[in-house]
C-alpha cells in the first residue's frame, strides 16, 4: 500500500509503527466518544444517551425505597460509570496527544542523530555535498522531520476535536441530564413515600 | 449496513468502525498520491531496450528478456521488424576474458564518438558529432511521441524471436572494477587522421539500421564505457541520478539521449558502490540504465549487421539464420595531444546452435578505423 510504504520509508519502521498504533487508538477513542454522544442533540437528550446508566438508575430507585444510607454510594457509582464512559475517553485522547508529541520529539532526536552522522561521514569521506545531504536525508533527516510533522498534525487534529464546541456542549448536556435524572428519581420516590 | 455497524443494544461496533476509518485513512491518501503523481517525464522517452537473444549455448548464462517500453505505438508498429529486440550483451570483464561471464553485460552497441574534453577543439568536434544525432532526433521529435511513464509502461514485451531474445544486461562498473589483466586496446593517431576516423565512425552512425538487430556483446565495455559517452543513470521513482558523479539529473536532460537504453538486471550487484554513494539503502528498489546517443547505437548495429552479412556471404552463416549474437571488442582511437573515442569491432558471431564464427577484419573493408587498427596490429 502506497501510504504504508511511504510512512515506513519516511518515518522509519519503528516510528511508523508507533504512529499507526496511536492513530488507531485515537480513532477508537473518538468513535467511542461519538457513540456515547450521538444521541445528544443541541436541544434534547435522547433516552438512549443514558441507556448505559439504566441499571444504576434502577439501583438508585431501589436504594431510595429501602433507605437513604446507600443513596450516596449509588449516586457516586452513577457518576463513576459516567466518567468511565465519557471523561475517560477525553482523558485517553489527551494522553495519546501528549504521547504522540513525545514520540515525535523522540523521532526528531533519533532522526537527527542519524542524519548528522551520515552528513559528517559523507563530508569526511570527501563526498560531494549533494551526496552527503541525500545520504543524510535517507538515513534520518526524513524521520526527524516527518515524525515532528506527524505528531504535531495528529495532535492538533485530536485536540481540535476534543475541544470542539460540538463535543464539549454535548458532554456537558449529558452530565446535566445525568444529574437531572438522579434528581428526578429522588423526587419521584419522595412523592410516592409522601403519598403513601 | 446499520446492522453491520451497530450491536443489538443499539450501540456502535466500535472496533469495526475504528478499523474501517483507519483503513480509509490509509487508502485515501494513497489514492490522492497516485492521482497527484505526474506522468513520468523525467526520463527520456524510451523506445526500446536492448534485449539479448537467448542463446542455447550451455556456457552462456541465461539471459532475461528486457522490458520494452514502447513510447509511440505507431512507431512501434512501423518498427516491428526493425526494432526487434536486440540483445546487447556486454561480457563482464573477467580475469579470463575469453570465459563467458555469468551475467552478460549490456553493451552500448553504439560506439560513441567521445569528444575529448581536454581541448577546446574537442568541443567543436563534439558539436559536429552531435549534428547527425540531432538530425536523427529531430526527425524523431517531429513525430508525436507519447511519453510513457515508468509506471505506465506496458508489461514486459519480448518480441518472439527464434530463439527468444536474450535479456540485455548493462555493464556494471562495479562488477568490472577489480578485473585485472584487461586493458583497452587503443591506437594513437595524429590530429588529421583522428578527425578522418572520427568522421567515418560518426557517419556510420548516421544511417538508420534496418532489419532485425542482433544481440551484441562487447567484451571490454567496462574500460570503454566512457569512450562511448554512455551515461549510467540510476532511477529512483521520478528522480534520476548520474552514477558517474552522483548528481541528480534535472528533468528533461536525458531527452538529449537516444530513446534506446540498456537496463541493468542487478543494479545493486553491478552498481552497488555507486548506488550507496547516492545514499540509497542496500537492496532498495532502483533501476539503472545506460543512455547513449542515437548515432552511436546505429553505428554499432550497422557494424554488427555488416559482420552478419559478411558471414552469410562467406557461407559461414546460414542465410536465414536468426537469433545470432555478435561479439566483439571496443577499441579506442586516441588523438595525439588528447582526445579519444571508441569504436566497436565485431570479432565473433555466435549462432543459436553454439557455433562460433570468427569475423575477419576483411568483413569491414573500407572502414577507416578498422584499417587503422589493422595497421597498428591490434586486429
Amino acid at each position: 500500500m502506497e501510504t504504508l510504504s511511504w510512512l515506513f520509508k519516511n518515518f522509519g519502521f519503528f516510528f511508523a509503527a508507533v504512529f499507526l498504533l496511536y492513530i488507531f487508538l485515537a480513532i477508537r477513542s473518538l468513535v467511542q466518544l461519538y457513540d456515547n454522544l450521538r444521541h445528544v442533540t443541541a436541544t434534547a437528550v435522547g433516552d438512549q444517551a443514558l441507556g448505559f446508566l439504566n441499571p444504576l438508575f434502577q439501583r438508585l430507585r431501589q436504594a431510595h425505597q429501602r433507605s437513604t444510607l446507600s443513596l450516596d454510594p449509588v449516586i457516586d457509582a452513577i457518576w463513576a460509570d459516567f466518567d468511565s464512559r465519557i471523561s475517560s475517553c477525553q482523558t485517553t485522547l489527551n494522553g495519546y496527544v501528549s504521547s504522540l508529541v513525545l514520540v515525535g520529539f523522540a523521532g526528531t532526536i533519533v532522526g537527527s542523530i542519524g542524519a548528522f552522522r551520515e552528513m559528517f561521514k559523507g563530508l569526511a569521506d570527501g563526498r560531494a555535498a549533494t551526496e552527503a545531504f541525500l545520504a543524510s536525508w535517507n538515513n534520518g533527516l526524513s524521520t526527524a522531520l516527518y515524525t515532528s510533522l506527524g505528531s504535531a498534525s495528529i495532535g492538533a487534529v485530536i485536540i481540535t476535536l476534543i475541544c470542539s464546541r460540538w463535543m464539549q456542549q454535548r458532554i456537558k448536556r449529558l452530565e446535566s441530564q445525568v444529574a437531572l435524572t438522579i434528581a428526578d428519581i429522588l423526587e419521584e420516590e419522595s412523592h410516592e413515600s409522601q403519598a403513601a | 449496513m446499520k446492522g453491520m455497524l451497530t450491536k443489538t443494544d443499539g450501540s456502535l461496533r466500535i472496533g469495526l468502525i475504528s478499523l474501517v476509518i483507519f483503513g480509509l485513512l490509509l487508502i485515501i491518501p494513497g489514492i490522492v498520491m497516485q492521482l497527484g503523481s505526474s506522468a513520468e517525464q523525467v526520463m527520456v522517452k524510451v523506445k526500446h531496450k536492448f534485449v539479448a537473444a537467448p542463446k542455447k549455448v550451455s556456457a552462456k548464462p541465461a539471459v532475461e528478456p528486457v522490458r520494452r517500453i514502447p513510447i509511440k505505438k505507431e512507431q512501434q508498429i512501423a518498427k516491428t521488424a526493425s526494432t526487434a529486440d536486440a540483445t546487447v550483451k556486454k561480457t563482464a570483464l573477467q580475469p579470463n576474458p575469453t570465459v563467458t561471464q555469468k551475467s552478460p553485460q549490456q553493451m552500448t552497441a553504439v560506439a560513441v564518438a567521445k569528444v575529448p574534453r581536454e581541448t577546446p577543439k574537442k568541443i567543436s568536434v563534439q558539436k559536429k558529432i552531435q549534428s547527425p544525432q540531432t538530425k536523427v532526433q529531430a526527425q524523431k521529435k517531429s513525430e508525436k511521441i507519447v511519453e510513457v511513464t515508468l509506471s505506465e509502461a506496458p508489461p514486459v514485451v519480448v518480441k518472439p524471436v527464434a530463439p527468444q531474445a536474450p535479456a540485455i544486461k548493462l555493464t556494471s562498473l562495479a562488477s568490472l572494477s577489480g578485473v585485472t589483466g584487461e586493458t583497452t586496446p587503443s591506437v594513437r593517431v595524429d590530429k588529421k587522421e583522428y578527425r578522418r576516423l572520427f568522421k567515418a565512425w560518426q557517419s556510420a552512425g548516421g544511417e538508420k539500421v534496418e532489419g532485425e538487430k542482433p544481440a551484441l556483446r562487447v567484451e571490454n565495455l567496462r574500460q570503454t564505457f566512457d569512450s562511448f559517452n554512455m551515461k549510467p543513470v540510476a532511477l529512483k521513482g521520478t528522480n534520476a541520478f548520474d552514477l558517474q558523479d552522483g548528481t541528480r539529473l534535472p528533468e528533461g536532460l536525458l531527452k538529449n539521449y537516444a530513446a534506446t537504453v540498456f537496463e541493468v538486471k542487478n543494479p545493486w550487484q553491478d552498481w552497488g558502490a555507486g548506488l550507496k554513494k547516492l545514499g540509497l539503502k542496500q537492496g532498495s528498489s532502483i533501476e539503472v540504465r545506460y543512455y547513449m546517443y542515437d548515432f552511436i547505437h546505429n553505428a554499432i548495429y550497422a557494424r554488427s549487421q555488416q559482420a552478419i552479412v559478411w558471414a552469410k556471404a562467406q557461407g559461414l552463416l546460414a542465410a536465414d539464420a536468426q537469433g545470432v549474437e555478435v561479439r566483439g571488442r571496443a577499441y579506442q582511437i586516441k588523438q595525439q595531444g588528447g582526445g579519444r573515442f571508441g569504436v566497436f569491432v565485431p570479432q565473433q558471431i555466435l549462432t543459436v546452435s553454439g557455433k562460433q564464427i570468427k569475423v575477419a577484419p576483411s568483413a569491414f573493408a573500407g572502414q577507416p578505423d578498422i584499417e587503422q587498427l589493422q595497421q597498428s596490429g591490434l586486429l
